[in-house]
């Protein structure tokens, strides 16, 4: 089985959810350990995440969202990918006094990535690797009305983004391969004036990978820091919590790939965060996806 | 020498019996702040009310009840409470600015700070305009 003898491969695991909870991370694109895999997917990933809000540094409530995504890829060519999401959200605040719940779709997003440089060496396994991917999330989720007061809770923004992602493997050992990813997402205005801020992202991971059975695991631990732009009303400064913040988080994955399926466990845990002042955290965010993999035209080929 | 021994033992743990159950626990304190809405206020028709506080024990207190009160028809427009037992709460809420006309509104806060009745509470008027 030649293609399980591919150093690393990439899926997409961008994101859509909105969340001015965590700063309004909506489309904030992160490609995954695996580089250029030659097949197309189509799978399922449930995120839950978790946030406590804060008063005065007093616990004001408590923020569960859970995310269903359908993902797809198709690779069109071997050095083009084409990558989908449509997710589905729902989310509750829980306060001493009440709770709210919202549940809905979220803005569909899709993204391209094309390998711009694929280094092998005389065994054709993969000694570098440099992508870029370049992506929209269209508004066309559940959106809070204007004067919502729990606008974080909505899976839809109701407005565009313009994402970019910047991804580099090398191989640093024959299983041991370092990756290091940078994005940017650009967000623009909703019907109402309100724009979150744009969002920059950069991630460092070492992902190891070995054969196990008929398939190979995968394994990637590593840093990721996200630095998030405040909010903006008509293009003028919002008073109070502005969603701006930076967070430094640590990241875990452990993925399986069989010869029809893909599986894997994604884990996040913020070190050190700050947004809104340091009046919302974040929690520990786990996902788990399942893809069915179909081989490709020029795979076959 | 032994019931000597027996003895002071006895009343040493007969001691600590009767100080503990003598003991009373002491009823603790409240510091409540009203961030929202600002007294004397006028908050235009359509407009949320937020109701925005803080409160701070000295102790563990035994929860709390938010109330809104339309004074001008003398109805209940909002009640949210909690017996969850905290050294500190902090709420935020909203009610709709709905009247039918305009009318003078009294939000009260009451922090439970025993399971005796003992409480305290703090009241801010302000204006709901139609």
């Amino acid at each position: 089985m030649k293609w399980i003898t591919l150093y690393g491969s990439v899926i997409l695991t961008f994101s859509s959810w909105s969340c001015d909870i965590c700063g309004g991370v909506p489309g904030n694109a992160s490609i995954g350990l695996m580089a250029s895999t030659q097949f197309h997917m189509i799978g399922l990933k449930s995120t839950m995440s978790c946030y406590r809000s804060y008063l005065s540094g007093i616990l004001h409530s408590r923020e569960f969202l859970l995310q269903q995504e359908l993902t797809g890829r198709w690779q069109p060519a071997p050095k083009w990918q084409i990558m989908a999401s449509i997710p589905y959200q729902f989310s509750i605040q829980q306060r001493d006094l009440g709770q709210d719940a919202v549940a809905g779709f979220g803005d569909p997003s899709w993204m391209v990535n094309r390998v711009l440089v694929h280094r092998k060496d005389s065994l054709n396994i993969t000694r570098s690797f440099l992508s870029i991917a370049l992506g929209v999330k269209v508004p066309l989720g559940k959106r809070a009305p204007e004067k919502s007061m729990i606008r974080n809770l909505y899976p839809g923004t109701g407005a565009w983004n313009l994402n970019a992602v910047l991804l580099y493997t090398t191989r640093l050992k024959r299983q041991v391969s370092w990756q290091q990813e940078g994005s940017i997402s650009y967000k623009f205005s909703d019907s109402y004036g309100f724009r979150y801020g744009n969002t920059y992202s950069l991630a460092s991971t070492l992902v190891w990978n070995r054969k196990a059975g008929l398939g190979r695991l995968i394994v990637g631990a590593g840093l990721r820091l996200d630095d998030f732009e405040a909010s903006t009303l008509h293009s003028m400064g919002m008073s109070g919590f502005n969603n701006q913040g930076v967070s430094l988080s640590s990241q875990c994955s452990l993925n399986y790939m069989g010869y029809r399926w893909l599986w894997g466990v994604n884990l996040k845990n913020p070190l050190v965060q700050n947004f809104n002042q340091g009046s919302m955290k974040q929690g520990l965010s786990a996902s788990l996806s399942i893809s069915y993999l179909l081989i490709s035209q020029h795979q076959k080929k | 020498m032994k019931h000597l021994e027996k003895v002071i033992l006895s009343a040493a743990i007969m001691g600590v019996l009767v100080l503990n159950s003598c003991k009373k626990e002491v009823t603790p304190t409240a510091t409540l702040t009203i961030t929202e809405p600002v007294a004397a206020d006028t908050v235009p028709h359509g407009d949320s009310v937020h109701m925005e506080g803080t409160i701070v024990g000295s102790g563990e207190l035994h929860g709390y009840t938010l109330q809104l009160t339309n004074l001008t028809s003398g109805q209940v427009v909002y009640s949210g409470s909690t017996e969850n037992h905290q050294n500190s709460y902090a709420f935020h809420e909203h009610w709709p600015n709905n009247v039918a006309s305009t009318s003078n509104m009294r939000l009260t806060l009451t922090v439970n700070l025993d399971h005796d009745g003992n409480t305290t509470s703090k009241s801010v008027d302000f204006v709901a305009a139609q």
